[in-house]
């Protein structure tokens, strides 16, 4: 077990910059997530940590010992990957003993490893059995026993779970999860969805373009998402946006959006005074945050017009459009409305987070929860 | 409108869709729903024409279509490998089906602008389908099945290779033009969000055989069996294994490997005295309808231990054990346990599904709220 | 080198090695341009003219003496014409096998069986056959017969088209069914969604086949020297008449041989581009 820390990672291919300088500790046990779209340096990341591509600048440091030139099986990282290739001739158990064996343990310690990494795993009954003769579930089950029988310091995942059915996934995530709380390895898992690393991680670093966006626990990044790409990025639905224009009228704040004036949220009140706030904002409210009314009233003020319902059986979301914009709204199920009906919104002052709309960066305050 | 009579296709020894018996009415929007292998693209391959059946009949507006090529069915089909024509423009290729009914240039282009629009690639019209992304491919196929007029659409997972962010509005951009031309569609997913949100009604589908036929409500609510209630709703529909006593005159389910027990309700009763004892019981619970406890009381009186927790952010979901089953149970985004904690669930008549043998007997009588209130 | 790198030895040794390739497999060709341009006096010399006057002497004879002109004619009509039958015929025929599966394999690998005995094999009883067909009116009308144009386009076809099915044959097999299964939804009639979909989308692949037929039947030697005479006879076989029993006659027979290879060589760099992209890139996911 180790503590990772990246200093000013940078990658390049040719001239393509993957990865531009991003620095990062990861604690000792901690579970990890590199969170973003394709092509955003996640995986390069990862492949940098494991030892699998050189590194263009910077450090990597395990345990504050720097292991740039330190060759990857003697870095003590294990690795998952999307697909596990299981070596098809073999059992599960000799598939299991495999590195073991490379690494030339006796054959009595190599038999107790194998059955105890096969007990924590779930898989002490298909031992004997060859890979083609496993769900792909328990293929996976297998791949990962198969990456963790060294004891790495480092365990890493590449999109261990996506390719899986969804009702597979949710069962492979709640597994991944107890497996980190029983060993306590550090973990570093990559996926592109949010759902997945918000489950699974103490901590999501947020990458887009080759840097992180930000880093913080789910409910950091769920609640104040550091800019536009990180709010849009996280939840399902995704956050609204809302492109208004700050109006001072003496001590008093209010956000604009083509002549619908809304108050300001509470949270940004003193930073009306220090004049902190730009001219012109994005205001954002995620859909589960996001009242529907069906008169006009002192909370319900922003008029839209319903585009269509979809009930979802728990939950409903609803799509409207207030002027040029279309937001999303969850509802309780049963939410009935007619297409082009008007209907009033009203949203959680306190769950409003303001973005800056040159830098799209959030205008700094601490939204309480 | 559209009929599918004991409909059958063999492929060699595997039986891809066995006697499928299914209507859907003029414009209706009907959903097939159910996991890979299900038979659901071959279903829909069988209404287009594209496969002959080995049995059955496909009737349209009364008419047998056994002899009737697929260019006669007046049917419009999105792929799932979106089967777009290579060698052609984004543009040639939305003007394609146009082109077969002999529109004039200017109503195609109207057409083509129009549906170009509603897909948001109005500025790939001019490129070819090989320097497109997935999603952009998506659309392009998509946006061809719906140009035209046809008397039956169908669509086999024609947004399910978009992103999340696009697959939300899309699937709001699909359900409204759908509705705007009045369309009788037959869509195929594996997603059931995506089959929820758009259908009329909806069919499961497993092993080539209906599950469970009705609107998205009662599938959702009252599932026919075990397999559409695990299927449908995210995170899934967890189940407990239960054995039906009656103590003291009391109907009661002692749920297994636990010595613990809830009431069964009176209709449980009425069900064993006429079937007889079911060789299983199981009781099913949706995560969103149980509460939870630190401690136990009168309503929270079903012990599990905590596995883990997953944040969503807007919720968390806990993960728990009674006995050697797990259940999943959404909490408000505050509340949480730590691994090994014991907790207390409230499971009884007002909240559990029932099911014997796999088929549902109960579910939980619920009044739907009409509220607005955001959740 | 690009960005201004240091040459290393291990390039060096590569470089060399390539160069030594290229003149291993250039040379020849070399050799017979520069021998067409050189006058009889200056051909056969030792130790061999690297320099000299070129003189177009050799064209002069092939053309006006040997009556190449003619054999060029000749060729350029019996390998267009059969290349486009088989192109014709073989895209119906690979088409249906591709689509359609028709005889199960079992046809396909028959039609592939007669390719695989070599000519002089079936020349007899051919030499018999266009004999007695030449000397009746049908054959006549036909242009069919021994020195008749008609019999080696008529051979070449045969000869080619199953290779040809065989080849277009995978062409067709990568393209989607669904892109067909669309097209006919959409409206379109079998035959329409043949050549509006399937033809296009197999260019690439009826490019390359009829390159292979017309290389074929351009290069053809045996069918052209035992079925034809004078008025048919081809580029090859009249080649292979400047090996006179006055000696060979090697300027001109480097000088018909330099015009025999030109036409292909440009054809071949013309639909280079064509054989080179990918063939459905782009219809279907993944």
């Amino acid at each position: 077990m180790a503590s990772v820390k990246l200093e000013n990672l940078l990658k390049k291919y040719g001239d393509v910059e993957a990865v531009m300088g991003i620095n990062l500790g990861i604690a000792d046990g901690e579970f990890m997530a590199f969170l973003g779209p394709s092509g955003c340096g996640k995986s390069s990341t990862m492949r940098m940590i494991a030892g699998l591509e050189d590194i263009t600048a910077g450090s990597i440091y395990f345990d504050g010992k720097r292991v740039n030139e330190v060759r990857p099986r003697d870095r003590k990282v294990a690795m998952a990957f999307e697909t596990y290739a299981l070596y098809p001739t073999l059992s599960v158990y000799e598939n299991l003993a495999f590195p073991l064996r490379a690494a030339k343990w006796p054959q009595d310690q190599l038999d107790k490893r194998v059955r105890e990494i096969a007990e924590i795993m779930w898989i002490a009954e298909l031992l004997d059995r060859k890979p083609h003769e496993l769900s792909s579930g328990q293929q996976q089950s297998v791949g990962l026993a198969r990456a963790l029988t060294r004891e790495p310091a480092v365990f890493l995942l590449d999109e261990p779970i996506s390719h899986l059915d969804t009702r597979q996934r949710i069962r492979m995530r709640a597994y991944l999860k107890s497996l980190h709380i029983e060993l306590e390895y550090t973990m570093i898992y990559v996926t592109h969805d949010q759902e997945e690393a918000m489950a699974l991680a103490d901590r999501v670093a947020v990458m887009n373009l080759g840097l992180i966006n930000q880093v913080g626990t789910p409910d950091e990044i769920f609640n104040n998402p550091a800019d536009t790409f990180v709010a849009g990025f996280i939840g399902e639905p995704p956050m609204n946006f809302l492109n208004c224009e700050f109006v001072q009228e003496n001590d008093h704040g209010f956000l604009k959006y083509n002549g619908i004036m809304m108050d300001m949220p509470p949270q940004y009140q003193p930073l009306i005074q220090k004049a902190e706030i730009p001219k012109r904002v994005i205001l954002a409210v995620r859909p589960f945050y996001i009242d529907i009314g069906l008169e006009k009233s002192t909370r319900h003020t922003i008029p839209a017009e319903v585009f269509i319902v979809e009930s979802l059986g728990d939950i409903s979301i609803v799509s409207v459009d207030v002027l040029e914009t279309r937001l999303q709204i969850v509802t309780q199920p049963g939410f009935r409305a007619e297409a082009k009906q008007q209907i009033w919104l009203a949203f959680d002052p306190s769950r409003t987070v303001l973005f800056d709309a040159e830098t799209e960066k959030a205008v700094s305050v601490s939204v309480q929860d | 409108m559209l009929e599918l009579r004991s409909l059958t296709k063999k492929f060699d020894r595997t039986i891809a869709v066995n006697k499928l018996d299914l209507a859907c009415k003029q414009n209706e929007f009907l959903v097939i729903f159910g996991p890979a292998g299900a038979g659901k693209s071959t279903t829909l391959r069988l209404i287009a024409g594209i496969l002959e059946p080995d049995s059955g009949e496909v009737y349209f507006n009364g008419a047998n279509l056994k002899n009737v090529p697929p260019e006669r069915r007046n049917m419009s089909m999105a792929f799932e490998n979106y089967a777009l024509y290579s060698h052609l423009s984004v543009y040639e290729n939305l003007a394609f089906p146009l082109r077969a009914k002999k529109f004039n240039d200017q109503d195609i282009r109207t057409r083509v602008q129009e549906m170009a629009a509603i897909l948001q690639i109005s500025e790939l019209l001019e490129r070819r389908p090989g320097f497109l992304s997935g999603g952009q491919r998506q659309r392009v196929a998509l946006g061809r099945a719906l140009i035209r007029d046809a008397a039956v659409y169908l669509l086999d997972e024609p947004i399910s290779h978009l992103d999340a962010k696009l697959r939300n509005r899309m699937r709001g951009e699909l359900k409204a033009v759908c509705a705007h031309k009045e369309a009788t569609v037959v869509h195929v997913t594996h997603d059931y969000r995506e089959a929820m949100a758009l259908s009329d009604r909806m069919t499961v589908l497993n092993k080539g055989r209906i599950m469970q036929l009705g609107s998205p409500d009662d599938v959702f609510h009252r599932p026919a069996n075990e397999f559409v209630a695990g299927f449908v709703g995210d995170p899934p529909m967890s189940f407990v294994d239960a054995e039906y006593i009656e103590q003291n005159e009391k109907p009661q389910f002692r749920l297994a490997q636990k010595d613990m027990h809830i009431p069964a309700h009176a209709e449980i009763r009425a069900y064993v005295k006429e079937n007889g004892l079911p060789k299983s019981f199981k009781i099913g619970v949706r995560a969103k309808d149980i509460a939870i406890t630190s401690s136990q009381d009168d309503i929270h009186h079903v012990a599990a231990e905590v596995f883990v927790t997953e944040k969503m952010g807007y919720q968390n979901i806990l993960i728990a054990h009674i006995g050697q089953t797990q259940i999943r149970v959404i909490t408000p985004p505050k509340v949480a346990f730590n691994s090994q904690d014991t907790v207390w669930l409230n499971l009884d008549e007002s909240n559990v599904h029932v099911f014997a043998d796999g088929n549902a007997v109960l579910h939980p009588k619920r009044e739907i709220k009409l509220s607005t209130n955001s959740i | 080198m690009p960005n201004g790198k240091i040459f290393t030895m291990a390039d060096l040794v590569r470089y060399a090695l390539v160069i030594a390739l290229l003149i291993f497999f250039l040379f020849p060709i070399y050799w017979m341009i520069t021998t067409s341009f050189k006058a009889p006096g200056d051909i056969l010399t030792r130790p061999p003219k690297w320099i000299f006057t070129p003189t177009l002497e050799n064209y002069v004879y092939a053309f006006e003496e040997a009556n190449f002109g003619l054999f060029i004619k000749n060729t350029l009509i019996v390998s267009v014409v059969s290349t486009i039958f088989v192109i014709i015929l073989g895209a119906f025929g690979s088409y249906s096998f591709a689509r359609y599966n028709i005889g199960k394999g079992h046809l396909m690998f028959f039609i592939l069986t007669t390719r695989m005995m070599p000519i002089i094999a079936v020349i007899i009883p051919y030499f018999v056959i266009f004999k007695t067909i030449g000397r009746t009116t049908i054959g006549e009308l036909l242009w069919l017969g021994l020195d008749r144009q008609g019999t080696l386009v008529i051979c070449y076809t045969m000869f080619n088209l199953p290779f040809a099915i065989w080849l277009m044959h995978s062409f067709f097999q990568d393209i989607p069914k669904e892109l067909e299964d669309s097209a006919r939804l959409d409206g379109y009639s079998r035959f329409q969604v043949f050549r509006r979909v399937v033809l296009p989308l197999a260019a690439p692949g009826i490019a390359v086949t009829s390159i292979f037929c017309l290389l074929f039947s351009w290069n053809e030697f045996l069918f052209a020297f035992l079925l034809t005479r004078a008025d048919a006879r081809t580029i090859t076989v009249g080649v292979a008449g400047f090996w006179t029993q006055r000696g060979i006659l090697w300027g001109p027979l480097a000088a018909a041989a330099t015009v025999c290879v030109v036409p292909m060589l440009i054809f071949a760099l013309i639909l280079q581009r064509y054989i080179a992209r990918g063939l459905t890139f782009g219809a279907v996911r993944g």
